[in-house]
C-alpha cells in the first residue's frame, strides 16, 4: 500500500478518489443524519440543541486530529495515502467547528433568524457583544472561540491558489498553526466536561494528540541522514539543499499543498 | 580556514516589494493588534454595562396561592421529557426514556440523625403528616434554562415539624434511592451515587420548600424524581433531589452531589444569582423551555420569601 510507484497511473486515481470520497462521505454522515432529522421535524431543535454542539464539537476535534495523524502516518508507516485526505479532513473540522459555534449562538437566540441581526431590547443586549465578551470573561469559552478564529486563516487558505500565492514556505509557517489550534480544542473539551469523573475521554484525547505532535518532534531532533533515509520510498522527495518551491502537477501529487509538505524536512 | 555559514537557499530571499515595505508591514500589523485588544475589551465592558436587574415576574392570577407565579406553565411533554437526571442517562431525552425501571411503590423513608424519634416511613405515612397543596413555581437549571412547573406536595415545614427534629439538628440532609438495578445510570460514573443534598434548617423551613408529590394535579412522574422530590424555587435545580429515601437531620453541613463532582462551580446555597457567573458561562440569562430567553433574577424571583436568609453572606463566596 505504501508504495504507490509500482503501481499504474489509472489504479492510483481510482484508488486516490475511493479514499476521498470514503473520508467526504464517512465525514458528512453526522451532520446529514441531523440535517435531516431537523430538516424531517423529527428532532425538536431546541431540546437537543445542546447535545448537538457538544455532538459536533467533539467530532470537529475528532476531524482535525484525524487530519494531524497524517504526517506521522508517513513518518512512522510510510504511508502516503492519508496525505491526499488530510485537507478533506481539516476542512471538515473546520465545518463542524462553524456549526458546532453556529448553533451555539442560534442557541443563545432563541432560534430565530432575525435575532441574529437586531438587538435584543427585551434583554438589553447585543448578540455578538455578549458571545465576544462571555468568550472573554470564561477561559472554557475563550479557548474554543480562539481555536476556531486561528481556524479561519487556514481553512481559507486551504486552496492551491493560496499555496502558490503564499509560498510553500509561508503557507507551511501559517498551517502550523494547526498545532496550538488542536491544543485549545482538546483544553476546551476537557472544561466542557461538567463532571470530574467523567474526564476520561478529554485524557484520551489528549493523549492521542501528544503522541501526534510527540512523533513530529521526535523527527525534528533526530540527524537528517536518519530523517532523510526514511523518506526514500518517495518518488519525489528532493534531496536536501535544493529550492523548495510548487512541483509540476503530475501522478501521485493530489494537490501542491500536500506536495510542498512533503518537501520540507519537519 | 573558518568555514563560511552555508547560503540560505534562493527561494528564502525576501522579494524585494516586501523588503521595501517592510516598516509599514510592522506598522499594520501593531495597528491590527490594537484594534484587536481594543474591540475585545470593548465588547466585553459593553456586554458588561448592559447587564441590568431584570422586569419582575408577573403576579399571580386571581384565586392563585401566593406564591404562585402568573407566567404561563411549561407543557407537561416539556416538563416530563426536558429533564437531568443522571440516574437514568446524561441526556436530557435519557431519564423519560429510561426510568421505566423504577419502582416508585413501595415505597420508604428512613428519617435519622438528630430526631427525637428514628422512623421507617410509607410514603402514604408522609402525604398523612401535612396538606397537599398546588404551588405554580419557576425552576431555574444552573445550565440556564428554566421552566414553570405546577407542582402538588406538602410544604417541607409541615412535614418537619411532625418529624420533630431536635434543637442539635441544623442541617437537614436528603439522600436518593441506590439502586443500580432500577437505576442503570448508577453502573456509571457521572455522579459519586447515591445522589445527596441538603438545605440550612431555615431553608427547609422557609414556606417556599416543598416536598413535591405530583405535577399538574398528576403523581409524579419517574423521570421527575417519583414518588417524592424536593423543590426550592430560589436555588438551582440541582438542589431538588429526587426519589428520596433519607431525611437525615445533622448539625455539620452536609455534603451535596454536584459540590463533589466539581466544587469550583457548584456550591452547597446555589441560589439563583444573574451577579454570579458559573465559571465557564454567565448565569445573567437564562432560556424559557418552549418560550424565549429571559434575564434572570435574582433568588429567581423570590427574594421577598428569601433574601433575608442570606443578608450575611457573601453569596460570590457562598455560591
Amino acid at each position: 500500500m505504501a508504495n504507490l510507484s509500482s503501481t499504474s497511473p489509472a489504479s492510483r486515481k481510482i484508488y486516490n478518489a475511493l479514499i476521498y470520497w470514503a473520508v467526504f462521505l464517512a465525514a458528512s454522515a453526522p451532520l446529514a443524519w441531523h440535517g435531516y432529522k431537523w430538516y424531517a421535524g423529527k428532532a425538536k431543535v431546541s431540546l437537543e440543541a445542546e447535545l448537538i454542539v457538544r455532538y459536533f464539537g467533539y467530532f470537529a476535534l475528532i476531524l482535525l486530529l484525524a487530519s494531524l495523524t497524517c504526517t506521522p502516518l508517513r513518518i512512522l508507516f510510510k504511508w502516503s495515502w492519508p496525505a491526499r485526505v488530510r485537507k478533506t479532513l481539516g476542512l471538515f473540522g473546520f465545518f463542524y467547528a462553524c456549526v458546532h459555534l453556529f448553533i451555539y449562538v442560534f442557541y443563545q437566540q432563541d432560534f430565530e433568524f432575525k435575532n441574529l441581526f437586531v438587538r435584543d431590547e427585551d434583554l438589553d443586549r447585543n448578540l455578538y457583544a455578549t458571545i465576544f465578551g462571555d468568550a472573554w470573561k470564561f477561559p472554557f469559552q475563550l479557548f474554543g472561540m480562539a481555536a476556531f478564529l486561528l481556524l479561519i486563516p487556514l481553512a481559507l487558505t486551504s486552496t492551491n491558489w493560496a499555496v502558490r500565492k503564499l509560498g510553500g514556505k509561508n503557507w507551511q509557517r501559517l498551517h502550523y498553526l494547526v498545532y496550538p489550534i488542536a491544543i485549545l480544542g482538546v483544553v476546551h473539551f476537557y472544561m466542557g466536561i461538567k463532571s470530574k469523573t467523567e474526564k476520561t475521554p478529554a485524557w484520551i484525547l489528549a493523549g492521542v494528540l501528544a503522541v501526534l505532535l510527540g512523533v513530529r518532534v521526535v523527527k525534528r531532533l533526530l540527524p537528517k541522514r536518519k530523517a532523510m533515509s526514511a523518506l526514500k520510498p518517495f518518488p519525489l522527495t528532493p534531496r536536501a539543499g535544493t529550492p523548495v518551491g510548487p512541483l509540476p502537477e503530475g501522478e501521485g501529487n493530489s494537490n501542491q499543498a500536500d506536495a510542498a509538505s512533503q518537501g520540507e524536512t519537519l | 580556514m573558518k568555514k563560511l555559514p552555508k547560503e540560505p537557499p534562493s527561494s528564502e530571499i525576501t522579494p524585494e516589494s516586501t523588503y521595501k515595505r517592510r516598516r509599514e508591514f510592522i506598522r499594520n500589523a501593531g495597528i491590527a493588534m490594537g484594534v484587536a485588544a481594543v474591540g475585545g475589551a470593548g465588547a466585553y465592558y459593553w456586554h458588561a454595562a448592559a447587564a441590568e436587574d431584570g422586569k419582575p415576574p408577573p403576579p399571580p392570577p386571581p384565586g392563585a396561592g401566593k406564591f404562585d407565579t402568573g407566567e404561563e406553565k411549561t407543557s407537561f411533554e416539556d416538563i416530563t421529557h426536558y429533564n437531568n437526571f443522571y440516574e437514568f442517562g446524561t441526556d436530557k431525552t435519557d431519564p423519560a426514556a429510561n426510568a421505566g425501571t423504577l419502582k416508585p411503590k413501595p415505597w420508604t423513608v428512613v428519617v435519622k440523625g438528630e430526631v427525637e424519634k428514628e422512623l421507617r416511613l410509607d410514603f402514604d405515612d408522609i402525604l398523612k403528616m401535612a396538606t397537599p397543596e398546588q404551588r405554580v413555581y419557576r425552576m431555574r437549571c444552573v445550565e440556564a434554562w428554566s421552566m414553570v412547573i405546577p407542582w402538588d406536595g406538602l410544604p417541607l415545614a409541615d412535614v418537619i415539624k411532625k418529624l420533630k427534629p431536635t434543637a442539635k439538628a441544623k442541617y437537614v440532609a436528603f439522600k436518593t434511592l441506590l439502586d443500580p438495578a432500577q437505576m442503570p445510570g448508577q453502573k456509571g460514573t457521572a455522579l459519586e451515587w447515591p445522589y445527596v443534598e441538603g438545605l440550612r434548617m431555615d431553608e427547609a423551613m422557609n414556606p417556599l420548600t416543598l416536598l413535591a408529590t405530583g405535577i399538574y394535579g398528576k403523581p409524579l412522574p419517574n423521570q421527575n424524581g417519583a414518588p417524592l422530590r424536593l423543590v426550592t424555587p430560589w436555588k438551582y435545580g440541582f438542589k431538588g433531589i429526587k426519589s428520596i429515601v433519607e431525611i437525615n437531620f445533622t448539625e455539620t453541613q452536609p455534603p451535596t452531589s454536584w459540590n463533589i463532582a466539581a466544587p469550583n462551580e457548584y456550591g452547597f446555597y446555589a441560589n439563583v444569582n444573574p451577579e454570579v457567573d458559573h465559571p465557564r458561562w454567565s448565569q445573567k440569562t437564562e432560556r424559557r423551555v418552549g418560550g424565549k430567553r429571559i434575564k434572570t433574577l435574582k433568588f429567581n424571583g423570590y427574594g421577598e420569601q428569601v433574601a433575608a436568609m442570606y443578608k450575611d453572606l457573601d453569596l460570590t463566596v457562598h455560591f
